[in-house]
């Protein structure tokens, strides 16, 4: 199985050096890159079938073909690497990060070059210490090489690139809001349009992708887009790193074909239930997807069947849930997240949320009323897309409201009993 | 093009959003973040409506009014029951923080957040836990701080930052603990944070100074008011009650203040109250002796006397007293001892300005035409001391400029974040020539500071002329310029009076003609242009005519003005207010404050602007104007005192057509000052008589001193109170637009007194 | 270390300098401006945001108004080692609560606290992205995870007989 992300990294060694990373053909792709024309990258991009890595799961090549071209566009321009890995449940960026900083430096220089961009960014969490310290090393390395800096391998094209270190807070990982904190400022998100593409950090024309998706870009270049349409096993293309968390018997990130089925990545791979535990239901893809069910673990895990269910697949790394464990409890925490990292600058994610979390928090405690559940319910249907200013509500909606109808009896019992019945395995 | 509201086909204008559009056309759309002013940002959810992609869509889906553009063709529906419902949740949510503070919150009665609640329907507390609470903040003694009430809708913040260019007032924190104050107590910095009472929609922020003397904006008794601070002529509604003014609220002119006015126009009106106002007549025999207090009458006796026997008579205008006032007394004592008050060298200056003006070849620019022009030449006016407002107005420059670019990338100039974040440039085409630093000294591209004799050189040098003394730098900037303002569709010249300097007026003038730009003069007072209209003569005639024997001197705002009248044998001193030059005089008649007084004032764009007294003076207290009319003939009302002064003034001529005239009624009715719901008009005087007190006549205004009067077909410019059914807050401005953010229905008011020959305005 | 307790020092200003370099507008560096004073003092007070906040030429409310939205910014003063507890989700199930519980009484600090000794600042933090090793925790920079009511306090040990 072809496994061309990860291959190489080995854990317990720490990332390869550029020397390293060069002699299994590390910065290949560059030349071939700057000796095609950035629309034919572009296109190249596209018909790859790439889709942005971060959860949204956008086609890459058309994200990248909104950036305005030529002789009337701005001159200045940027590429942003989204590290900023907070979302609950998720840790395959960190992977790669720290496992095999060229891999990513090296797609950006693709990507960047593609759209002429002038300078590129990093956008690291500042938890994120060891990759930090792997990706400012490996960026000395590029520019000791002359893969960064002033006229690559004796092109014309130049590429400043740093590394900036985020101070906290999980909406920076929404790329608008990402753009107001690089910037400076409260990380806000902003309305679109105007897209990044047009209007970005500074004002200037700007893409924003994630750790993953940049990752595979020289390997697309290297190998065609036929190449990477042939990695996947359904409708999506290339592999994707998958993972699985919870009372599982060896969590973990794997680097599978997308499409894979949903019970192969938490049966085969994440080893099924921990004995003496039971299979409730899980989120397929960090704490903003939807709580699926048994009959979904027949799913290919890939955008587009989870689309076609109802449904997301999100970041692709599954959040089990264990029959010993509180679903109530667990949407609670869920929720108690979201409300917290809410920016504050909308309404109902800001007020919504947290009476949504402070009604949860009293059902758990036994102090539930039956009026509640309709409460609820109302906040999930009406933090939908388009009625917040972002993402991040519809985020917390969905296991929200997924939760509601699936463990509908738990949350009854609890406001009915006055009581958690897993009070004792908890606290 | 057309649009589709509830299935109602509509015309609307290219351009706006949807919230702007429904609005403009009378509905009746919540909103709280949303401002004319300050465009849209979409935070706080209120104006959601119902959005369908096309005549058959039958589902919709919804959008915020505000971040969606109006297009040709656009259906929406306002009344759709999931509209509806999202925006009855919307306060359902900000109402789970909210104190139920209505009965001690001053906002009350005039808050856009309860209004917004009612047109909402949200009347049922579900929310049954505590709400966050914060410590509130000592904002210095202007603005009163209550962080609780707080909605988040970030319009201080964006106001006080984005367009007042402020620095500490900011966001902290994130999430349901967002808190809008400062790094630490202190008083507000900003020359315009009053404006935060009136762009704050609940009781954040409110008038401190209003605290003191706090009534409910119901119970108050108001009516259209010219600011006397400065020589812009902001429009500005005072509150009164018991006879004492309670605060000073915006009055909406598009022309000139617009939403905003600066603190000393809000905040400085204490004088009005103030127990050094002078309430009755004053006497001495001699200089020696003291004053003592005398009637109207016999006051008023002795200057008739002395005015019949008197062989040599001056008088001195006031530059802050209404033209009837300043024309009364000129009649009195005839143009020929009719005289300035100001320095010689600011009488030259003012004299410059208005001989340019009387020329009619250059446009004076309003504030509004300041705010929308392309390039501002600032010559050696401090404007954030001197025109306050107009140093608002040079700010939103930058801002205008930047709506231009955004719109080459099709971003429309209401979506006020998306500017700002794509251009990141905080200086605009503003060029500043100072002797000090200056708080607009952030946004100019190019700002020089320096003495008055190279500033002087500068200026003539970006007229064109060459100087000796001129550095090579100087040059270099001074072309620099120059050329900037060439390039520029719309530039503006704005020089003044401050620095009394002559040269530099003559090359602001030199520079506006050469390049057929407008040109903004800064006075020193509310009618200094007024003053000159009427022909008064210069201070060196004055003092020439001190230096021989002078029976009589008379002067009006004595202690507004400097000049030393000790020469004359006998001083009288028409005044409001107590002071020094008060008790120098041998005659002193009380007048009326501006609030309690009519008149006209002419601002410095020539714009001739009537003032409403708000309440009756007390105790006999008069318009200066009525009082010296007493002596010589007498007028009936201020109508005919304005008529006779635009047939015999060249620059007046068709003033009287042009002010409201106090004979105009709607329906035989007069225009109410008070609102429907003025509590306790009979109970306030019952501790001195059961009898109910016939209410204050007024004849020299079309407003009776009472809530009865003409309740509807108000015109919007002649409007006193200005509430529509469901809008008790200021946001009810809405409803006296044609279009919202445009001139109050009718017209802008005001008659421009040089306005080019070929307009009309 | 000699800090000045209002003022920046050389070191500082040259490290603040560097991060300037990385962006077109001075302002926007202000993060890591703020961060390089926290290394060194552990937080950033009142005096030294007003001293940042005039080094990089902005008002000392706007600069505050940024760092108070950040939460690795400490605007409060902190223990010589903040332990930052991971109660997201993935960390939640492997057993966050009586984690959570051992350490502070192990710690002798509450959550937002410090404990009496000046050792340890005991705050949550949300995913740390390490959840096949659920749970986890940061202390200062470094990530301990796979952690157990057992072998959490050696881990706490550890930071103990160090001078740091």
């Amino acid at each position: 199985m072809e496994k061309p992300l990860t291959h190489h990294i080995d854990s317990n060694k720490g990332p390869l050096t550029i020397a390293e990373w060069e002699a299994i053909g590390g910065y290949r792709s560059l030349r071939t890159a700057f000796q095609s024309a950035p629309k034919d990258i572009i296109k190249m991009i596209s018909d790859s079938g790439l889709m942005g890595r971060g959860g949204a799961g956008f086609n890459t090549g058309f994200k990248m073909g909104a950036v305005p071209q030529g002789e009337n566009a701005p001159k200045t321009k940027y590429l942003i690497c989204n590290a900023d890995e907070m979302e609950p449940g998720t840790f395959k960026d960190r992977w790669l990060l720290e496992g095999a900083p060229h891999q990513l430096i090296e797609g950006m220089i693709v990507a960047a070059h593609a759209i002429s961009a002038t300078c590129a960014y990093i956008f690291l969490r500042g938890e994120y210490k060891v990759a930090q310290r792997a990706l400012e090393n490996a960026v000395k390395e590029a520019y000791e090489k002359g893969y960064l800096g002033k006229n690559i391998l004796g092109t014309d094209y130049s590429l400043e690139f740093h590394v900036h270190m985020s101070a906290g807070r999980y909406i920076c990982g929404e790329e608008t809001a990402l753009i107001n904190a690089l910037e400076g400022r409260r990380a806000i998100p902003r309305a679109k349009p105007p897209f990044p593409q047009t209007s970005g950090l500074w004002g200037k024309p700007t893409l924003v992708q994630n750790v993953e998706t940049l990752s595979n870009l020289s390997h697309i270049v290297n190998n065609g887009p036929a190449w990477f349409k042939s990695l996947g096993l359904a409708n999506d293309a290339g592999t994707k790193l998958f993972g699985v968390s919870g009372k599982v018997k060896t969590p973990g990130a794997f680097e599978l074909p997308m499409g894979t089925p949903v019970r192969e990545i938490f049966e085969k791979y994440g080893g099924g239930m921990r004995d003496g535990l039971k299979f409730k239901a899980f989120l397929p893809g960090g704490a903003s997807t939807d709580f699926l069910l048994e009959s979904h673990l027949d799913l290919p895990m890939e955008y587009t069947s989870f689309a076609k269910a109802g449904t997301r697949m999100g970041t692709g790394q599954m959040i089990v849930l264990d029959d010993q464990t509180c679903p109530v409890g667990m949407i609670l925490n869920l929720e108690k997240f979201f409300k917290q990292e809410s920016c504050g600058f909308c309404t109902p994610c800001r007020d919504g949320l947290s009476w949504t979390a402070r009604t949860l928090d009293a059902i758990e405690c036994g102090k539930g009323e039956m009026r509640d559940i309709e409460i609820l319910q109302r906040h999930a249907r009406l933090l939908g897309p388009g009625n917040t200013f972002c993402a991040l509500a519809p985020g917390a909606a969905s296991p929200l409201a997924t939760g509601l109808r699936i463990f509908a009896d738990e949350f009854e019992e609890h406001i009915r009993e006055k009581r958690c019945r897993y009070e004792n395995l908890h606290r | 093009m057309k649009i589709y509201i509830d299935d109602q086909p509509l015309e609307v204008k290219e351009g706006q959003n949807l919230l702007h559009a429904a609005l403009s056309l009378g509905f009746d759309v919540p909103y709280f973040c949303w401002h004319e002013a300050l465009g849209s940002v979409g935070a706080c959810r209120q104006c959601a409506v119902i959005q369908y992609r096309d005549a058959d869509d039958k589902k919709g889906r919804l959008v915020m009014s505000c971040m969606t553009p109006a297009v040709e063709g656009a259906r929406i529906s306002i009344d759709h029951p999931d509209a509806k419902s999202f925006r009855a949740s919307v306060i359902e949510w900000l109402m789970t923080n909210h104190p139920h503070d209505c009965p001690i919150c001053d906002e009350g009665g005039e808050c856009h957040l309860q209004d917004m609640t009612l047109m909402t329907g949200h009347n049922y507390r579900r929310f049954r836990f505590n709400k966050r609470t914060f410590k509130n903040q000592d904002l210095g003694p202007y603005i009163n701080h209550e962080m609780n009430r707080c909605i988040t809708c970030y319009r201080c913040v964006r106001f006080y930052r984005d367009l007042a260019g402020g620095t500490d007032l900011n966001a902290f924190s994130s999430s349901n603990r967002v808190f809008f104050g400062r790094a630490e107590d202190g008083q507000l910095e900003s020359e315009f944070s009053g404006n935060l009472v009136e762009i704050c929609p609940t009781g954040v922020f409110t008038d401190k100074q209003f605290k003191q003397n706090y009534v409910r904006k119901w119970d108050l008794q108001v009516a259209p008011s010219v600011c006397q601070l400065c020589s812009l002529g902001c429009n500005i509604t005072p509150g009164e009650r018991g006879g004492i003014v309670r605060r000073i609220q915006n009055r909406f002119h598009s022309e000139i203040n617009g939403y905003f006015i600066c603190d000393k126009g809000r905040f400085g009106h204490t004088f009005v109250n103030s127990p050094d106002r002078l309430r009755k007549p004053l006497v001495r025999a001699s200089r020696s002796s003291v004053q003592t207090e005398t009637s109207y009458d016999d006051a008023l006796a002795g200057l008739q006397s002395k005015i019949l026997n008197a062989k040599a008579t001056v008088a001195v205008a006031s530059t802050t007293a209404s033209l009837e006032t300043n024309f009364a007394l000129r009649k009195l004592v005839g143009p020929d001892n009719f005289f300035s008050p100001e320095s010689q060298s600011q009488f030259d200056c003012v004299q410059f300005a208005h001989s340019v003006l009387q020329k009619r070849d250059l446009k004076s620019a309003s504030l509004k035409e300041i705010e929308e022009s392309d390039a501002v030449l600032i010559i050696g006016e401090d404007l954030t001391k001197t025109a306050p407002m107009m140093a608002f107005s040079v700010r939103q420059v930058v801002h205008h400029q930047a709506q231009k670019t955004a719109l080459q990338l099709q971003i429309p100039k209401w979506n006020d974040a998306a500017i700002r974040n794509l251009v990141t440039e905080k200086t605009g085409p503003i060029f500043s020539l100072q002797t000090n630093v200056t708080k607009l000294d952030d946004v100019a591209e190019i700002k020089i500071q320096c003495d008055v004799s190279r500033m002087e050189s500068i200026a003539a040098a970006i007229a064109g002329a060459h100087s000796d003394n001129l550095s090579a730098e100087d040059e270099k900037t001074a072309r620099a310029i120059a050329e900037k303002l060439k390039g520029a569709q719309k530039p503006v010249i704005i020089a003044g009076a401050s620095l009394e300097s002559l040269a530099l007026m003559k090359a602001a003038v030199q520079i506006a003609q050469a390049l057929k730009a407008q040109i903004a003069f800064v006075l020193p007072a509310s009618n200094s242009l007024g003053v000159h209209i009427l022909g008064a003569r210069s201070p060196s005639e004055l003092k020439a005519r001190l230096g021989n024997k002078v029976d009589l001197a008379i002067a009006l705002h004595v202690e507004n003005e400097k000049c030393d009248l000790t020469a004359a044998d006998c001083i009288v001193a028409f005044d409001y207010i107590n002071g020094p030059n008060v008790t120098r005089a041998d005659i002193v008649l009380p007048v009326a404050s501006f609030a309690e007084s009519t008149g006209t004032l002419v601002n410095n764009e020539g714009r001739a602007q009537r003032f409403f007294r708000v309440f009756s003076p007390s105790e006999g207290l008069q318009d200066a104007w009525h009082l010296l009319t007493q002596i010589g003939s007498s007028y009936s009302s201020i109508n005919d005192l304005t008529k006779e002064m635009a047939s015999e003034i060249a620059d007046l001529a068709g003033l009287d057509m042009h002010v409201t005239s106090s004979d105009f009624r709607i329906c035989g009715q007069k225009i109410p000052r008070a609102s429907s719901e003025l509590s306790g008009r009979t109970a306030i005087n019952a501790n001195k008589t059961m009898h109910e007190p016939k209410p204050v006549q007024d004849p020299d205004s079309p407003y009776a001193h009472s809530m009865e009067g003409a309740s509807a077909f108000v015109p919007a410019s002649q409007a006193a109170v200005f509430w529509s059914p469901g809008w008790n807050s200021v946001q009810s401005l809405n409803k006296f637009q044609d279009e919202v953010g445009g001139p109050l229905k009718g017209g802008p008011s005001g008659f421009l007194l040089f306005a080019p020959r070929s307009e009309t305005l | 270390m000699q800090l000045e307790s209002n003022q920046l020092s050389q070191h500082e200003k040259e490290e603040i300098d560097k991060e300037i370099l990385k962006f077109p507008i001075k302002q926007s560096a202000c993060l890591e401006a703020l961060m390089i004073v926290q290394h060194g003092r552990g937080y950033v007070s009142d005096g030294m945001l007003k001293v940042v906040a005039e080094y990089l030429e902005m008002s000392a409310t706007e600069l505050d108004s940024i760092a108070t939205f950040y939460n690795l910014i400490y605007r409060k003063p902190v223990g010589k080692n903040v332990i930052r507890i991971c109660d997201s989700v993935s960390c939640w199930i492997m057993g966050y609560d009586k984690l959570c519980a051992k350490v502070c009484s192990d710690v002798g600090a509450n959550l937002g606290e410090t404990s009496k000794d000046g050792l340890f600042t005991v705050l949550p933090t949300q995913c740390l992205g390490t959840c096949d090793h659920a749970p986890a925790m940061l202390v200062g920079e470094n990530l301990h995870r796979d952690l157990t009511v057992d072998n959490v306090t050696g881990v706490l040990d550890s930071y103990r007989g160090e001078g740091q």
